[in-house]
């Protein structure tokens, strides 16, 4: 089992997480794909969409396709530390709350890119292009 | 200073009332142990995943930890209150401090049902299905499942 990750690449706070993601611990390999390129739509290309990508999209290793709140939870559920919080999230008790945290930071997504100045991927890749490398300073 | 008993003081009553209380405390710690050992065996085959002498070691060592904490309050307890002077006072005392005793190994084995239980779980996260359903799949992607 391992799963795809279609994340926002233009939303700072996406890209962030992303890398985050990476670093966890995990029982299931996860791969990442910024949505809207042309990779990613030669990989995927039943969920190809032109214009802004709209929401999280997980896809598991036999095609199941995961959306917004479900994907967020898949997420949670490949890392070691989280699943239990994806079991629990999960549930009937918490589901509708867990829709809700997510639809509001989704939504919101762009405002906290701005309050923690994250910068999206192709700002990131125009600025190392351009940008001086450091000097090694020898003491 | 205590109250002067109402009944005579019998100094043997005071010998036998530790002693009762120390031989049913310590009958009782061995039961309880007995039984967490045999019956917690299969929790922890279960935790560590069919590794039997794993398993059977982490047994004996949460049992050698039982018994000191469970031996050592029951020793300590004894000499804490008051102090029987007669049988009547003695039956109090070995009332009163069993009861104690009863409670805390109650509250120890419920307390390892609980580090079992939660050791089980944790063991098997790893073998878990996934939380949600997918809403679909991809033709692209089934194909090669």
């Amino acid at each position: 089992m391992k799963l795809s990750v279609l994340y926002d690449p233009q939303c700072g706070f996406c890209v962030k997480c992303r890398w985050w993601l990476l670093e966890q611990p995990k029982f299931v390999p996860m791969d990442f794909h910024p949505a809207g390129t042309r990779e990613t739509a030669r990989l995927f290309p039943e969920l190809h969409t032109t214009g802004k990508p709209e929401e999280l999209i997980v896809v598991d290793s036999e095609g199941g396709v995961y959306r917004g709140t479900d994907a967020w939870l898949m997420c949670l559920w490949a890392l070691e530390e989280y699943r239990e919080w994806a079991d629990r999230l999960a549930a009937p008790a918490l589901k509708p709350f867990a829709r809700a945290a997510f639809g509001m930071v989704s939504a919101g997504r762009k405002k906290i890119s701005s309050w923690f100045r994250m910068a999206p991927e192709e700002e990131l890749v125009e600025g190392l292009r351009h940008g001086e490398p450091p000097r090694c300073a020898t003491p | 200073m205590t109250a002067p008993p109402l009944a005579p003081m019998d100094p043997s009553a005071t010998m036998w009332a530790y002693i009762a209380y120390l031989t049913a405390s310590v009958g009782l710690t061995v039961w309880v142990a007995h039984t967490l050992h045999k019956n917690g065996r299969i929790f922890l085959v279960d935790s560590f995943l069919g590794n039997e002498k794993l398993a059977d070691s982490v047994n004996h060592l949460l049992v050698v930890g039982f018994y000191l904490i469970n031996v050592g309050f029951v020793s300590l307890a004894l000499k804490y209150g008051a102090k029987p002077h007669n049988k009547v006072e003695g039956m109090e005392f070995f009332a009163t401090k069993i009861g104690l005793v009863l409670l805390v190994l109650g509250a120890m084995h419920f307390f390892n049902l609980y580090v079992f239980a939660r050791m089980r779980k944790k063991a098997l996260l790893k073998y878990q299905r996934p939380p949600v359903d997918p809403e679909g799949f991809l033709a692209s992607k089934r194909a090669h499942a």
